[in-house]
């Protein structure tokens, strides 16, 4: 039994991580990647690859919401932790030892029929057509800043019947509270997410009952709302495509959570083959930048060797992504020797990106902002930004430079402006474009309603 | 041909040995059922669809020379007997191939973005 | 098809060391195969570390205990069909695959049938990703073909130009013309765009984007559990299996000094998988829009000529 706990911590040891990160939490971002490079612990592309969801910062609503999505995705074990102090490594160590618990094999609250009524019921009740990602009307509560302690997020998508259960888990030695995101409305009473789990003991019950409340067969005929639903979901409608032929439109969203992908944007569009047509892009709803982060704004090398990583990780070369990550944690540092290291890493990262054929001919000429373009984009520092950079190429190379300690500052555009670049790319072109851009949170709302600039 | 099916019978009784381990281990016996990934966001559609496959221009392409293939193979086996006819009459037909390649390529149909 | 088991280079692994053991033996090789190249990429991946060469250990019996998934109205047969299928065809092709100086299979078409295998990936890998009706693994199925459309042709040739030297399509008679001088010195353009095949065939590296970071990781999005388990494990298969054919292709398979042969024939496979992990790791990930054009206007005509300058020299009476 000894051994095969052993093993099983030792499986475990390496899971792939996702990170959910609320706006303005990008210092403790980097601090998480950097930790997780350092065990070799590696992004999980989607849910199916996750065993942890990190969440950093106190999350808006609607981002709540999505974790909740998200969090039904991952399959056992898994475990999820709000990382809030930057105490990092002691966290990821807890949040490790809460995978080989009982708590890891919890099972879903609801199964996707389930999941998708209720959606279907919130765009009813709000006479909204548009999409299924409706508004958040969640709520968010929780401050872990105060409790020191991991338990937040509570993310309720139901108008009516609004049913959150959340508990605090205080466990002394593990503060690995979960984060229960209770999601079924229409009185249907769903109590009973386990209680505490227990890192350091409680090794022996492996086959804890877990009394999941099996998936009873879901009705499929129940919500049939439109003509030409298929378990609960409409099939892909036809549109005219660019050549004129009458062809599947599918509508697809990218983000808000996405790896490589800015957390909180939000794209819609039609999809026809791979390209996408009637494209918007947008922040979600009820973003809230950090005005403390606002102001305390990184240096631009750092700022643009965070987008460099992004960038590699889309552009499909990991290695380098890493190392420009590691650059990017040793010029944060406090330490002028680890400082000046991470400036000759960053000379580097910044050279091979410059100097890559390979990506030149890869990326060149996709994203094209040129001079035709930039008449259409506003006046103000994205258009200097933009009329000094016109595809991804150029792009991308004005952030290695940027990496490498060329001064000026980053430019950041706001994402309805890029939007006329994605119409008509593909899905491949669209992921390069939006990753070679640096974006400003948009004038967003604040929690009471006021705009806050 | 015996050793090949043998060999497709182990590499079966194999994974359909993997698959018994992993139900032994797996202490969730039930797959979990989800919606697809959707980057956090419900899915509005089935997946499902006629999905446009813009470059059928090049399978038509890729048709043409992929019959001329099964011809290679043979080919290759015979050049030494067969002399100087055989390579000249190959490459010959491969040359007139590769113009329609050339045409095709002029015509934009390599490039669908 | 099968030739009689007569001896000497002619006779197959089967009737030499008896049909289970040969069997077995195969299943090992591939087993070994799979691991090394896994190893080599972690260790590449994680920028050198050597610790993490048992990281695909690890991931495997993470897979095993994880929890499988399904998604909302599946195609579950195909999906399950393909999933099973990837391993299947990536062991299948080591039939032709020589160990111990023999193979398991030996026709006079052995090429045809390595080829065979990695042509029905296209219809197992397209499976994997049409069938959890998710919008990622879609996109991801229809990239692997649209890879399949460039790359296919370029490893059809440069596998005939490998079977044009030896006059004969049996691996072992290909080994044994390179007995003097290996084909990678006459036919370079084909040795290296097989290697390329390979990585393209097994959608890894450079070729990785029916599994992408930018379609969250497309084909392989919605697997978890043991059929995320049988499809990595097939693709490490294929690539080893790859490498282990590109020796006996081009670089005459167990020949070598002092050694005995096998353990030639494993150095200079382990050697091909270090290199193509460096190599494919230094680089980002082409898009299929871009490679199909210079696949059909530069690797097409490349191994085109490669093959013409081999079938001159062979007219010429270079080859044994």
């Amino acid at each position: 039994m000894v051994m095969m706990n052993g093993l099983r911590k030792w499986v475990l040891a390496q899971p792939g991580v996702l990170i959910v990160d609320a706006p303005g939490n990008d210092r403790l971002r980097w601090q998480v990647e950097a930790e997780m490079d350092r065990r070799g612990w590696h992004v999980a592309l989607s849910p199916a690859d996750a065993g942890l969801m990190l969440t950093i910062g106190t999350l808006p609503p609607a981002l709540s919401q999505a974790t909740e999505v998200l969090w039904s995705q991952i399959p056992q074990p898994r475990h999820r932790q709000a990382i809030a102090r930057s105490d990092v490594a002691w966290q990821l160590d807890a949040a490790v030892a809460a995978l080989t618990t009982p708590s890891a094999y919890e099972a879903n609250p609801s199964d996707p029929a389930t999941q998708l009524s209720q959606v279907q019921a919130q765009n009813t009740a709000n006479g909204s057509d548009s999409g299924r990602q409706g508004p958040g009307h969640g709520m968010d509560h929780g401050d872990p800043g105060v409790h020191g302690m991991s338990s937040h997020d509570m993310g309720g998508h139901s108008t009516n019947a609004h049913n959150v259960n959340g508990h605090s888990n205080h466990t002394t030695d593990s503060h690995s509270g979960d984060d229960m995101g209770g999601h079924d409305g229409q009185g249907m009473d769903h109590v009973g997410h386990s209680t505490g789990s227990d890192a350091d003991h409680g090794m022996d019950h492996d086959d804890h009952g877990m009394d999941h409340s099996a998936h009873s067969g879901h009705d499929m005929g129940g919500h049939m709302h439109h003509g030409g639903e298929v378990a609960g979901l409409e099939m892909a409608g036809t549109a005219a495509d660019r050549d004129g032929l009458e062809l599947d439109e599918l509508k697809v969203t990218l983000g808000p959570v996405l790896p490589g992908w800015p957390t909180g944007l939000v794209l819609k569009a039609s999809m026809q083959g791979d390209v996408l047509t009637n494209v918007s892009l947008s922040w979600i709803d009820g973003f809230v930048p950090d005005s403390v982060a606002q102001r305390s704004e990184p240096g631009s090398a750092v700022a643009a060797l965070d987008a460099l990583a992004t960038f590699l990780l889309v552009a499909g070369w990991p290695v380098l992504a890493r190392q420009a990550r590691i650059a990017r944690s040793a010029l944060s540092s406090g330490n002028d020797a680890e400082r000046e290291r991470g400036q000759r890493a960053a000379a580097a990262v910044a050279r091979r990106v410059s100097r890559s054929r390979f990506l030149a001919w890869s990326v060149r000429g996709i994203g094209d902002a040129g001079p035709v373009n930039s008449a259409r984009l506003p006046a103000g520092d994205a258009a200097t930004y933009e009329s000094r950079t016109a595809d991804v190429l150029d792009r991308v190379r004005a952030l290695a430079a940027a990496a490498a300690g060329d001064k000026s500052p980053l430019a950041r555009v706001g994402p309805e402006r890029i939007e006329f670049l994605l119409e008509g790319a593909e899905l491949a072109a669209t992921r390069l474009i939006v990753a070679s851009f640096v974006f400003k949170p948009s004038p967003a709302l604040l929690p009471n309603g006021a705009v806050h600039d | 041909m015996f050793a090949v099916v043998s060999l497709l019978a182990v590499v079966l009784a194999v994974i359909l040995g993997v698959v018994g381990a992993s139900m032994a281990f797996r202490i969730a016996r039930q797959p979990v059922e989800t919606l697809p990934y959707e980057s956090g966001s419900f899915p509005q559609q089935h997946a499902f669809s006629r999905y446009h496959v813009r470059w059928y221009a090049v399978t038509l392409l890729f048709l043409a020379f992929d019959m001329e293939m099964i011809f290679m193979y043979p080919w290759a086996v015979v050049v030494a007997d067969m002399g100087a006819s055989a390579v000249i009459e190959m490459f010959a037909f491969l040359a007139v191939l590769f113009v329609g390649v050339v045409y095709v390529w002029r015509e934009g149909a390599l490039r669908w973005s | 098809m099968t030739d009689p088991d007569m001896g000497g280079t002619g006779m197959t692994l089967a009737a030499a060391w008896g049909l289970l053991p040969a069997v077995l033996a195969v299943g090992l090789t591939a087993l070994v195969l799979g691991v090394a190249f896994a190893a080599v990429d972690s260790v590449v991946v994680s920028g050198g570390r050597l610790r993490s060469a048992v990281e695909p250990l690890r991931s495997s019996l993470h897979w095993l205990a994880q929890q499988r998934r399904t998604t909302l109205a599946p195609d579950r047969l195909l999906w399950r069909s393909g999933v099973i299928a990837v391993p299947v065809l990536a062991v299948l092709s080591l039939a032709v695959v020589p160990i111990g100086g023999r193979t398991l299979l030996s026709t006079s078409a052995d090429l045809v049938w390595f080829n065979a295998m990695e042509a029905l990936l296209w219809a197992a890998v397209w499976l994997v990703g049409w069938g959890p009706n998710a919008v990622h693994s879609l996109v991801g199925a229809y990239r692997f073909l649209a890879q399949g459309l460039a790359y296919e042709l370029p490893l059809m040739f440069a596998l005939i130009t490998a079977g044009l030297g030896a006059g004969s399509l049996r691996t072992m008679d290909i080994v044994a013309t390179q007995e003097n001088l290996w084909f990678v010195v006459s036919m370079p353009v084909a040795f290296v765009v097989f290697l390329a095949s390979a990585a393209a065939f097994a959608f890894w590296g450079p070729f990785a984007s029916p599994a992408g970071a930018d379609i969250a990781s497309g084909v392989m999005s919605e697997l978890s559990g043991v059929d995320r388990l049988l499809v990595q494990a097939g693709r490490a298969v294929v690539l080893g299996a790859a490498a282990a054919m590109s020796v006996a292709l081009f670089l005459g398979g167990g020949s070598g000094p002092g050694l005995p042969e096998p353990v030639w024939y494993l150095l200079k496979t382990l050697l091909v998988i270090a290199v193509i992990v460096s190599v494919g790791r230094r680089i980002p990930v082409t898009r299929p829009d871009r490679f199909v054009e210079f696949s059909w206007m530069i690797l097409i005509p490349a191994t085109l000529l490669q093959a013409l300058w081999v079938a001159l020299l062979v007219l010429s009476g270079f080859y044994p």
